[in-house]
């Protein structure tokens, strides 16, 4: 298993694009979170979510469910990846992410 | 057979200095292990009580600073987003927001039995933080999403991880 720390990324992650700032989600995605997934799998991938300074939600949103509008994985791969997550310090952080995959699993069925 | 020589034995033997000394020594120490088994049990006793109540009073400080927190963070959200000349940064927002989270956490942490308000905290975040780097700012643009944030907040507040109550010993 490959442990993805957002907090080595960034302490501070920032808004949903690049164009809005920096440590936007989509750059999370496109540099980290895809790679990371091609080369591991879906499954094979934690992703740690503790020690930044707090998320807004457009982050949590584009960097996860963008995966699936960009169809980088599928629902099923990413229920794998939500199933992964860790958040000790604020676990609501999984259920909104959570809620963002099954929102767009929706949208794209 | 002579029962009446019989009970003089019995009574000559147990009125033997020997044996009364013993019998006085053993509940001597039967007397001083038991003093000391209730003065044991009583100070676990009064030890186990202090530290419940030091218990209640961490829980109540935790609470007391979670909705400090809460209120703090619903200040600067109604501010942000109703005055578009506000000088309050989008990243304020997300770290009070997290200050909120870690607080909570902290009440779960010293009483395991209250539930984190994982479903209220995702929902006062979204309402709060969503496209705030790039949704347009001020009363009438934002006028439902500041109702509804009040309402969540509202909710949130009364979650029964903050809720106070009384030292039940």
């Amino acid at each position: 298993m490959k442990t993805i720390f957002v907090k080595a990324f960034s302490e501070f992650p920032g808004p949903r694009y690049r164009n809005l700032g920096p440590s936007s989600g989509q750059e999370f995605r496109e540099e980290i979170l895809i790679p990371a997934i091609k080369q591991y799998g879906a499954h094979k991938l934690i992703i740690n979510l503790d020690g930044t300074c707090g998320y807004g939600s457009s982050f949590l949103e584009e960097a996860f469910g963008g995966l699936l509008r960009d169809r980088v994985v599928t629902p099923e791969e990413a229920s794998v990846l939500v199933g992964n997550l860790v958040s000790e310090e604020d676990p609501s952080l999984v259920d909104e992410i959570r809620e963002y995959i099954a929102d767009e699993s929706t949208r794209g069925s | 057979m002579n029962p009446q020589g019989d009970l003089e034995g019995v009574v000559e033997a147990c009125s033997d200095p020997h044996w009364t000394t013993i019998a006085e020594f053993v509940m001597r120490w039967v007397v001083a292990l038991g003093g000391w088994g209730v003065a044991f049990f009583l100070w676990k006793l009064r030890r186990d009580q202090a530290k419940r109540i030091a218990d209640h009073v961490e829980v109540n400080k935790a609470i007391d600073s979670a909705l400090e927190q809460i209120e703090k963070f619903e200040t600067s959200v109604l501010e942000f987003w109703s005055d578009p000349q506000s000088k309050i940064l989008s990243e304020q927002l997300a770290s009070h927001m997290a200050a909120c989270a870690f607080y909570s956490s902290q009440i779960k942490n010293l009483c395991p039995v209250r539930e984190y308000p994982s479903k209220e905290l995702l929902d006062v975040r979204r309402t709060a933080t969503m496209n705030m780097e790039q949704e347009s700012r001020g009363l009438d643009s934002q006028k439902n999403r500041l109702g509804r944030f009040v309402k969540l907040v509202a909710k949130l507040r009364k979650a029964d991880i903050y809720q106070k109550r009384p030292f039940t010993g």
